[in-house]
């Protein structure tokens, strides 16, 4: 049975300014839940992307994962082991997240030799999990080389490539930030989907309420490395309650002519 | 007054490697268009539509294969020096990714004063006074003229881009999706502090987005391009209302306001713009 509760808690990551420790991320927890999206959101710069990679254990050179641990279904876990078994991530720039003198079928293969999938069920896999995304001739798109291909077009092969493995958590870091408005449509649209077909949970990293409202059922507010304020989205939108999420949903709503009660 | 102007502009790429030239790829047909002083025109369209090829034709970067832009009626392939000199302070861009719009070794002083180097005849003196009016106009301290760009966040030193632009006392601003790699927050209080910066000095701009939130928000007129052609053109009052099919996939494509299941507040004064607020 695959795992349905994913909880990270006290993660603290630090860095060294000048000879003094900075604290980057401080005492974060999260509990992502299958079937569930939970949202991280907060203004650029307030840790939300150092979190991921924090849990990942991809940290850039430089900074430091102090503290923290992470349990499934109550078990506990090594971070590195997360990564592409039980969580996988995608990220905000398609276009420098590919090799650009790799074809997509070589981006493929690197991912099924990962995985440790044979080579013959894989290549079924990769067909499936393109179709899957909304990519409508696989065969001629495993071809492609990244620069002949759309932003979006890439944004769905990372999203087929990590519901490869079929693991039960993904950590989405603004899949849709670089994307105009009708390929960001049907990024979430598919994100949906694959919540709702496969029973994924996803941590959704973002900035833009609007992607929020669209996709979240819970949401975390972080500001400057912590965690101001969780809550179900509707509360959030309804009643925020602490002032960095008046102010973000004030800022949303204001581009649509209303005001935050 | 028509300050700036298109007719029937077509243009496109053709890419050449050891193999020979590939095949001409058109990127705009046929396109007509102007801009009058003190107004705020959008141009929305999905990526790859070829808005940003029509501002690198529009401010002089490339020459259109076929059709003329003219600036003031002259058009822009035949003009004199003096007109020359005086469209490059006339027009301004901004561009979306701040950080590769600057140099890097440079300060924030030196980056905004360049403009006033080749394109004015100020005394250093003057040019940094000048420096720290502009920098105070766009909320940044005269301070932040020591700064190099890699100790400012990306809202500030799109700022510091703006203040560039303002630098030669522009009559139109280009905004190349200058806004769009900031956060919400950041997106509005930049556009804000435009609109302030035009009700001071009547200026123009054309900007250039994906988003039509923004546009209803910011803009006087849209013109939805898609495929090279601009297929629809209205007037914007409050909520556009926009008809051609490309124009309705962006119109259907925004985000809601509101999660679903949320008791959704009556919307008062829907047809009003309100100011932009950022800080509540």
């Amino acid at each position: 049975m695959s795992p349905t509760l994913l909880s990270i808690s006290d993660l603290t990551v630090t860095t060294q300014k000048h000879g003094k420790t900075c604290k980057l991320v401080d005492g974060l927890s999260l509990d992502i839940t299958s079937r569930r999206v939970l949202a991280l959101v907060g203004a650029s710069g307030s840790g939300k992307s150092l979190s991921c990679a924090a849990c990942l254990d991809v940290l850039p050179a430089g900074v430091k994962r102090q503290a923290g641990q992470v349990k499934l279904d109550g078990t506990g876990i090594n971070f590195a082991a997360l990564r592409g078994r039980i969580v996988s991530s995608i990220m905000q720039n398609p276009r420098s997240a590919f090799n650009p003198v790799m074809t997509m079928k070589a981006h493929a293969r690197e991912t099924l030799k990962a995985l440790g999938l044979a080579r013959d069920t894989g290549n079924v896999g990769i067909l499936a999990a393109f179709r899957d995304v909304g990519l409508d001739e696989p065969e001629r798109i495993l071809n492609l080389h990244p620069f002949e291909m759309s932003g979006g077009m890439l944004q769905r092969v990372m999203i087929a490539m990590a519901l490869l493995g079929d693991p039960p958590f993904l950590f989405a870091d603004e899949p849709t930030t670089d994307l105009d408005l009708v390929v960001q449509k049907h990024i979430l649209d598919l994100l949906e989907s694959v919540v709702a077909r496969r029973g994924m949970g996803i941590l959704l990293v973002t900035h833009d309420m609007g992607v929020v409202a669209r996709l979240a059922d819970d949401v975390a507010v972080i500001d400057a490395g912590k965690i101001v304020e969780k809550a179900p989205v509707q509360q959030i939108f309804e009643r925020p309650s602490h002032r960095v999420t008046r102010n973000l949903v004030a800022a949303h709503l204001s581009l649509y002519g209303q005001e935050v009660a | 007054m028509s300050l700036l102007s298109a007719q029937n502009v077509s243009h496109g790429y053709r890419s050449f490697s050891l193999l020979g030239r590939s095949r001409y790829h058109p990127v705009l047909g046929d396109v007509s268009m102007e801009i009058g002083r003190g107004e705020t025109l959008a141009l929305l369209g999905r990526s790859g539509c070829g808005k940003s090829t029509l501002a690198r034709l529009l401010i002089g970067l490339e020459t259109p294969m076929h059709g003329d832009i003219r600036f003031e009626r002259k058009p822009l392939n035949n003009l004199s020096q003096a007109d020359r000199l005086a469209l490059r302070c006339a027009v301004q861009m901004v561009f979306q990714d701040s950080i590769s719009a600057v140099n890097p070794r440079k300060t924030v002083g030196e980056i905004v004063a360049e403009p006033l180097r080749h394109l004015t005849d100020m005394t250093v003196a003057q040019q940094s006074q000048r420096v720290v009016e502009l920098l105070e106009s766009v909320e940044l301290s005269a301070e932040d003229a020591e700064k190099r760009p890699a100790t400012m966040s990306g809202g500030q030193l799109q700022r510091v881009c703006i203040a560039r632009a303002l630098a030669p006392k522009p009559a139109l601003v280009i905004l190349d999706e200058a806004v769009s790699n900031l956060d919400l927050l950041l997106q509005i209080q930049t556009l804000d502090l435009l609109r302030g910066l035009q009700e001071k000095s009547g200026l123009s701009f054309l900007f250039i987005t994906h988003d039509l939130r923004l546009v209803e928000r910011f803009c006087s007129r849209v013109m939805v391009m898609d495929g090279g052609r601009i297929v629809e053109e209205v007037a914007v009052r409050g909520e556009v209302r926009l008809e051609h099919p490309a124009s309705k996939q962006l119109q259907d494509a925004i985000l809601p306001a509101w999660p679903r299941g949320c008791a959704k507040p009556d919307l008062a004064g829907d047809d009003v713009r309100q100011p932009m607020i950022a800080n509540v």
